[in-house]
């Protein structure tokens, strides 16, 4: 569904991505491991249209997205769930909602409502925090509330970064059930993991990526697990 | 009424034109030091329609607004395009250039045995319109306060529209607007020309009611005033800046006494509020906090 291909990404004179193959297949959870650094908020940006590749293309059901205004990528049913910029903070709750349905909202929006009844049964928090400000959210309501304005826009495929950062652990498991639901719904989920343990019990399918190249690819059992878990916090150099 | 104090409220009022002009682009989270630019082509596109033209009054005013329009959206295409400081620097550019241009700008035409219309840098004399049609100050006043009045009614209805919650979306995150398909440049462009035609009501008022302009009246310290305004009164409600210009012009320039000290006055309150209250008097809390309590007093 999404084919990532030699995709290199700088900031400045630094290269993030120095050449990024990966592929993202549909109904499926893909995970993307790898430590701090390695590049992998920079190629979710990429893909989002918010970061533009030097080198490279990604093509989503067959249209070449590099060089797309992250306007028009939404258009194509990516939703990405952004790291640390989760909402509209003077926002209330319900408009934070349907600001994900922009694109949906003057041709549908009968259906537009019926959505925001779902998020709201879905996630009954955000029913009861609905007329509240978004910034006076506790983080892994937030985090709900960025989950679930992503699924207003109804993606084919939905983007996250670290959807479990700095939540407790209570809250991550919440958000894991969360990713297990939507994928049971058919939504396809392309996943950025610290939290490598949880990660590799949801995806069907992983990637390790260190200093800006994938160096990893395959299925949850392939490697053991604290080998993983080591090269996804340290990289694999730890190893020497 | 005393003369003294229509004049002072005439001058309130058309300000508020341009303060609102750039209250509009704080809430898209641009900040531009050029609305005075818009405010100067307006008022003299307007006073050549009326002056030398024939037009009438209010043809006039609408012309001299879509021409401020236009050229703000003209200005935002290149420049809005870019994130950052940069449209700032842009906006003063292209005010400073616009005031340049009327120094040197000459197109007059004889009227009645007198030559009438801009001439460089002596300005642009004799925008009659509303002596010879005799219009009153009072009137003229009221003229002024009227389509205030429908502006500020146009600012609440855009606060409680879709285009409004864009707009102030792309003014809390543009990135994460961008991330919910808003195209932000675009909606950019479009309020900055919605600033520019707010602006250039203002202008046309102002040369009419002066009947002479000159370029070095549009100079950057009435961009940086109209900026301040909004930041002074507050940026929650278009109230805000109108509450800045009343301070500025009702209460530091037009009492003689203290009018020698305007400028150390308006800049110290400014510096002092950006300390204690970054988001002016009426900030969106202290917004909230007054629906709330109207709210329980209907209640």
């Amino acid at each position: 569904m999404l084919e990532v291909r030699d995709i290199v990404t700088s900031y400045g004179k630094i290269e993030a991505l120095r050449g990024v193959d990966l592929s993202v297949a549909a109904g499926r959870i893909t995970c993307l491991l790898g430590p701090n650094g390695a590049g992998k908020t920079t190629l979710m940006m990429t893909i989002a249209g918010i970061l533009n590749p030097s080198r490279g293309s990604i093509s989503f059901d067959g249209t070449e997205l590099v060089g797309q205004t992250p306007s028009r990528i939404v258009g194509h049913g990516i939703a990405l769930v952004p790291e640390n910029r989760l909402v509209f903070p003077d926002m209330d709750v319900r408009e934070n909602l349907l600001a994900g349905a922009y694109l949906r909202l003057a041709r549908e929006r009968a259906e537009v409502d019926r959505d925001l009844d779902r998020m709201f049964e879905r996630f009954p928090r955000l029913r009861e925090r609905a007329e509240q400000n978004a910034g006076t959210l506790s983080g892994g309501e937030q985090q709900m509330l960025a989950v679930a304005r992503a699924l207003m826009a109804r993606p084919k495929l939905l983007l996250m970064d670290e959807p479990s950062l700095g939540l407790a652990p209570l809250m991550v498991e919440e958000i894991f059930r969360i990713i297990r639901d939507l994928h049971s719904d058919g939504t396809s989920i392309f996943l950025v993991e610290q939290n490598a343990h949880m990660a590799l019990q949801v995806a069907h399918h992983f990637f390790l990526l260190e200093q800006g190249h994938v160096t990893f690819d395959g299925t949850p059992g392939e490697l053991a697990e604290d080998e993983v878990i080591q090269r996804a916090y340290l990289g694999s150099q730890a190893n020497g | 009424m005393d003369d003294h104090l229509v004049g002072v409220l005439s001058n309130i009022g058309m300000i508020s034109f341009i303060a609102l002009s750039a209250y509009l682009l704080l809430i898209v989270g641009e900040i531009s030091f050029g609305q005075q630019a818009f405010f100067a082509i307006s008022a003299y596109a307007s006073g050549i329609a009326t002056a030398m033209w024939g037009w009438d009054f209010w043809p006039g005013l609408a012309w001299g607004t879509a021409v401020a329009a236009a050229a703000a959206v003209l200005v935002g295409i290149p420049t809005l395009r870019i994130r950052g400081l940069y449209f700032s620097i842009a906006t003063l550019a292209f005010a400073e250039m616009v005031r340049l241009v009327f120094e040197v700008f000459k197109y007059q035409v004889e009227i009645d045995g007198e030559m009438v219309g801009p001439d460089g840098s002596d300005g642009f004399r004799d925008i009659r319109y509303i002596f010879e049609n005799d219009i009153t100050a009072v009137e003229y006043m009221l003229m002024i306060y009227g389509l205030l009045a429908a502006v500020l009614c146009a600012f609440f209805l855009l606060e409680r529209s879709r285009l409004g919650s864009i707009f102030r979306m792309i003014g809390q995150d543009p990135v994460l607007a961008e991330m919910q398909g808003i195209d932000v440049t675009a909606y950019k462009i479009l309020a900055l020309g919605l600033a520019g035609l707010v602006a250039g009501i203002g202008g046309g008022l102002y040369a009419h009611l002066t009947t002479f302009v000159e370029p070095k009246i549009f100079n950057v310290m009435l961009g940086v005033h109209s900026l301040a305004y909004g930041l002074i009164g507050g940026l929650g409600t278009a109230f805000g800046p109108l509450i800045g210009v009343a301070i500025d012009i009702g209460f530091l320039e037009s009492i003689r006494a203290i009018s020698g000290y305007r400028m150390i006055a308006f800049g110290g309150l400014v510096a002092v509020l950006l300390i204690f209250r970054p988001r002016g008097l009426l900030d969106e809390a202290a917004v909230n906090w007054i629906r709330l309590r109207l709210r329980r007093r209907h209640a």
